[in-house]
């Protein structure tokens, strides 16, 4: 009987054990929650080393960790630019020669001091053909920084980065690039410690442990595919961090993020499941907000049927965008030019609309008179709910408007990407954030020289356009040539099929004060505050 | 002696008609066989009864709750939540049970070589068996599948990913018909009418399928009731971990994972895939337990 009425007693304490008391205790790694900011990470992050690193979870928990030559206001709905390790820039030549004036006296977490020359060796690095990074493109502006890539020129020196006998960085450019202070804003060109990547080899440097960072946290627990913890960084120059820790759980399935969520042992879940997008909307720890992001399925034009650009251009014209977007449900926007709504240069008249009658003519014309006998084609996607429903809505869509029936397969985000690499599928999906609020951002990544271009689409022209644009100062100026270079690549190329423009959702814990939501996607928990739980 | 009336001496009847009236007895068993029909019907006519096409997306219906234009509700992407259950029936039940026939096959025959023989053919047949026992199910069915979808052997995709599974599913089920058979065939051979058949001259197969098989068979076939949704719930595993069909086909295994995703929100996509698995399941399982009654009267008392 006294056995029956423990357990008894044990399963209602453990009932007991509310909301608030998650709030205020602490948890399974021994930090307290009242002074803990505990999120979700959608999945592991595939490499915390900033000159590698593209996804969007790898560059949250690097955006913690580190800091830039320049930063941006978050508080100014135009993103402007803030001073971070750089205190001021000029330029001089029409922006075709920058200089920025360095932070004096900051050290990074393990005390060594900050120097110029972290940064030239991390641009250096960024840049070299053995690094072979995906965001070397990012620097192409700089002076023959496209030929060291290449390989054709070995010498880093003759690169266009220069330390000033002041210490300060000089950058001369190929061209004019009024936006030149906006790339410095992301994790790619933060500065790096060469002597720490010998120490530690090129794949552990990142460990919890090994790395060291300029940012207003450190990576004090990574333990992979579990949990990534973050504490406040006491040597960070500026206003140090208001909570001291980040918890990440790394969790990939949304319904077990969000029922951590409701436990409250997380404080906030990022980019909600759409399935569950028409019942959480309702909460008050909803948050909506637009972003500059898209989503796009791509052709491999490498790949028969789709070397046929009548084939694909039938393709884009057979899928309704409206029909996604109902699918989807959180108000994202139809997207028919390459430019996200919101900046500059979005154009939804470039483009090709749904037209059913259009497809099945350039079918026909392609040869493809018998749509039954259609070669097999496969739609690649990286595992994910959202992703999923979109895919399966568009062979839905193919098949009821084409009568072709398409496979389906999804892989993990890591193997995917290599598989987009090696062999891309004929059809895949793939999404871009910007890294910088410039459209040149968007229409870059379609060149043909553009490790992100898994489409093996290229044209001169479209190239030419956008070098072009890069070196105009004048907006009006470079929004008629990025509408030339978006007929290009979206009319006559008809490489890629524009989606629609994102848009981000996010529950976030009525204790959580100034949770970091933008339209650039980057998560800076460094003011975030707790309020104590009542 | 003399007092015993015609109707007192009974007329001598078979096994088989013996255990089905003793089945009959058993309204679970005799209730749960009717729904099992019922629900291959279900699947064979799926075309005719199912309302709507289960892969067509009524995109201004998403999510829509049980009604009168939608029985079950809607999923996530407008599809007609009971027109995929009728359709997922025919695959659940497709799985089942010629997963079951296929790991008889394999299973009946290799355990009775090995029974038969005995010796060495058994101790190298069994250790095999064994092998294959110590595996772990779950990596042995993930590595059969794995291989057998990237051979690429059928156009059809709903052929190939139902084949991929029964593939699968039978390799990793036969294992246990196996042992059963041989342990069934160690017992039967040495009963005097198998000896009688040697004695006669009869060959081996003869023997094996003459005397020995219908004698094991009431074992055999109470197996099966159990490994058939034994079979279904693998089905429902393998497409909860993504190995198992792929969109738009629609199994009951598909339709619990999908609708456990928007479990907090959406229940009603999981309460009706759940409720049939659940019937499903208890039938299969109370016609096993009346059918085992009926072959073997002893093992009640």
């Amino acid at each position: 009987m006294l056995k029956v009425l423990i357990t008894f007693l044990l399963a209602l304490s453990f009932l007991a054990c509310t909301k608030k008391d998650k709030q205020s205790g602490s948890n399974e790694y021994g930090l307290k929650n009242s002074e803990t900011l505990r999120i979700v990470v959608d999945r592991e992050p595939p490499s915390l080393d900033w000159s590698i690193a593209t996804d969007t979870e790898s560059a949250l928990i690097t955006n913690n960790l580190m800091e830039g030559l320049v930063a941006y206001n978050l508080k100014d709905p135009e993103l402007s630019l803030q001073p971070a390790l750089a205190l001021k820039w000029t330029s001089s030549e029409n922006a075709k020669k920058w200089t920025f004036k360095l932070r004096r006296g900051v050290k990074w977490s393990d005390g060594v001091e900050f120097t110029a020359q972290q940064i030239v060796d991390s641009w250096v690095r960024l840049l070299s053909p053995l690094t072979a990074s995906e965001y070397a493109y990012f620097l192409f502006g700089i002076k023959n920084a496209k030929e060291f890539n290449k390989g054709t020129i070995k010498d880093s020196k003759q690169l266009g980065i220069k330390v000033s006998p002041q210490g300060d960085i000089q950058v001369e450019l190929e061209s004019s690039m009024s936006y030149f202070p906006y790339l410095l804003t992301h994790s790619s060109t933060f500065p790096i410690r060469l002597d720490l990547i010998k120490k530690h080899g090129v794949n552990k440097w990142t460990e919890a442990g090994n790395h060291v960072g300029l940012g207003p946290f450190n990576l004090k627990v990574w333990e992979h595919d579990k949990v990534i913890i973050l504490e406040r960084n006491e040597r960070y120059y500026g206003e140090k961090a208001k909570v001291k820790n980040v918890l990440g759980y790394i969790v990939g399935e949304k319904s077990t993020a969000l029922n951590l969520f409701d436990n409250g042992q997380v404080d906030a879940v990022k980019d909600l499941p759409k399935s569950e997008l028409r019942f959480l909307a309702k909460k008050k720890e909803f948050i909506k907000e637009s972003m500059l992001g898209i989503f796009y399925l791509g052709f491999n034009v490498k790949k028969a049927p789709f070397d046929n650009v009548l084939v694909r251009k039938a393709f884009i014209h057979a899928i309704d965008r409206n029909e996604i977007v109902k699918v989807l449900g959180a108000g994202e926007v139809p997207l028919k030019g390459w430019v996200p709504q919101g900046m500059f240069g979005h154009n939804n008249n470039v483009g090709l609309a749904f037209d059913v009658a259009k497809a099945k003519k350039y079918l026909n014309e392609a040869g493809f008179t018998d749509l039954t006998k259609f070669p097999k084609i496969e739609i690649g996607f990286n595992t994910n709910e959202n992703h999923q429903r979109v895919i399966e809505n568009v062979q839905a869509q193919l098949k009821r408007n084409l009568g072709i029936s398409v496979d389906l397969k999804n892989e993990e985000w890591k193997v995917y990407l290599n598989t987009l690499k090696s062999n891309a599928p004929h059809m895949f999906r793939m999404g871009w954030v910007a890294d910088y609020p410039d459209p040149d951002n968007f229409l870059n990544l379609m060149t043909s020289y553009s490790d992100n271009n898994h489409t093996g689409w290229g044209d001169t022209q479209y190239d030419h356009y956008i070098e072009e644009a890069v070196s105009v100062a004048d907006k009006s100026v470079r929004k008629l040539i990025y509408q030339k270079a978006q007929k290009i690549l979206l009319e006559k190329g008809a490489s890629v099929f524009p989606t629609y423009s994102m848009v981000q959702t996010h529950m976030v814990s009525q204790r959580v004060k100034n949770f970091p939501v933008n339209a650039v996607y980057q998560f800076l928990f460094k003011d975030v505050e707790l309020e104590k739980a009542k | 002696m003399s007092n015993i009336t015609q109707q007192q001496i009974r007329t001598p009847k078979s096994l088989w008609s013996e255990s089905y009236d003793r089945l009959k007895k058993n309204k679970a068993s005799v209730v749960s066989f009717w729904f099992i029909v019922v629900i291959c019907l279900v699947a064979l006519f799926a075309e005719t009864l199912a309302p709507y096409p289960y892969y067509e997306q009524y995109i201004d219906d998403i999510l829509a709750s049980p009604n009168s234009k939608y029985l079950l509700g809607t999923d996530s992407l407008g599809r007609d939540m009971l027109s995929r259950l009728i359709y997922g029936a025919r695959m659940s039940m497709a799985v089942g049970i010629f997963t079951a026939i296929i790991s008889l096959f394999i299973g009946a025959t290799y355990g009775a070589i090995s029974g038969w023989f005995g010796g060495k053919i058994d101790a190298v047949l069994m250790r095999f068996v064994d092998i294959l026992y110590s595996i772990p199910t779950l990596v042995l069915l993930i590595l059969v599948k794995v291989i057998f979808d990237s051979l690429n052997l059928f156009e059809d995709p709903e052929l190939k990913a139902l084949t991929g599974i029964l593939l699968a599913l039978s390799v990793v089920g036969w294992v246990n018909l196996a042992r059963v058979v041989r342990g069934q065939v160690l017992q039967v051979k040495e009963m005097t009418y198998v000896e009688a058949a040697k004695a006669m001259g009869a060959s081996h197969i003869w023997i094996l399928i003459k005397h020995v098989f219908p004698n094991i068979l009431g074992p055999v076939i109470v197996l099966l009731t159990f490994q058939i949704p034994a079979n279904i719930l693998f089905e429902s595993f393998l497409s909860f971990i993504g190995l198992g069909l792929q969109p738009p086909f629609s199994s009951w295994g598909v339709l619990a994972n999908e609708g456990w995703r928007s479990l907090r929100s959406f229940p009603h996509l999981i309460v009706s895939p759940g409720i049939v698995l659940f019937l499903v399941m208890l039938s299969f399982n109370l016609f096993g337990d009346g059918l085992r009654d009926a072959f073997d009267p002893k093992m009640k008392k």
